[in-house]
């Protein structure tokens, strides 16, 4: 069973990256994370997410954590 | 920027010490009870061992069973503490079978030679014989076994906790 149906939370990742032109490897770069952490938080298969990475995403993004986070 | 996820932290030099001493120590008990065994297999074998002999020899013998496995257990868990990965299901059932041979394995092989000493040397009490021989182990067993029971607790909630960095980005 999927990490997101547990606790009802998805990660908009994909159509943000979609959105902003850019590919997994180039925000992984940005962000400092690696691609492998970035395509666990993809894939729904993370447990939970600091506020520094959610941080650097939003930075990286152009985003809101609302806009990243969406829960069902 | 510090990386995120989940990081492997490497062993302290104190494990890999303690690593290589207790491997030293489970090889050089091996040695000496494989060489006690020899002796004592002789020395029955061309008959210079009476059987009193025997009741007192044997049990200290078979006490090299509990104590290599200890050293065994205790080597497998440094290893993992070496290899920077000592929070394991793995680990926490190890500690647990140690904490079962500190409760169970010693006590009973002391009281195996309890029984064998009353059965060779015939006192008027054999039965409170017995448990003197045998109270000590037991109570010891007993505290060190209830230690890692805890410890193994400890361990599992640290498996636990692992499990949920391990999900964390």
């Amino acid at each position: 069973m999927p990490f997101e149906a547990e606790h009802g939370i998805s990660i908009r990742l994909d159509d943000l990256l979609e959105q902003r032109g850019m590919t997994l490897t180039e925000l992984a770069d940005r962000v400092d994370i690696t691609v492998v952490n970035l395509s666990v938080l993809k894939n729904g298969r993370a447990r939970a997410i600091r506020f520094s990475t959610l941080a650097a995403l939003c930075e990286a993004l152009d985003c809101q954590p609302g806009d990243l986070l969406t829960f069902k | 920027m510090n990386r995120v996820g989940p990081r492997r932290v490497g062993p302290s030099k104190l494990a890999v010490g303690l690593y290589v001493v207790v491997t030293l120590a489970f090889a050089i008990a091996s040695i000496l009870y494989a060489i006690f065994a020899v002796v004592v297999v002789y020395q029955a074998a061309i008959g210079t061992l009476g059987y009193r002999d025997l009741a007192l020899t044997v049990p200290q013998l078979i006490y090299g069973v509990p104590t290599l496995f200890v050293l065994w257990g205790v080597r497998s868990f440094a290893r993992s503490m070496r290899g920077g990965d000592p929070f394991t299901t793995a680990g926490v059932r190890r500690i647990r079978i140690l904490a079962l041979v500190f409760l169970l394995g010693f006590p009973s092989v002391r009281l195996l030679g309890g029984i064998l000493f009353a059965l060779a040397f015939p006192a008027p009490h054999p039965v409170a014989l017995v448990v003197r021989s045998m109270s000590g182990t037991a109570l010891s067993g007993l505290i060190s076994g209830l230690t890692l029971f805890v410890l193994a607790e400890v361990f599992a909630h640290g498996v636990r906790l692992r499990e949920d960095v391990e999900g964390t980005v």
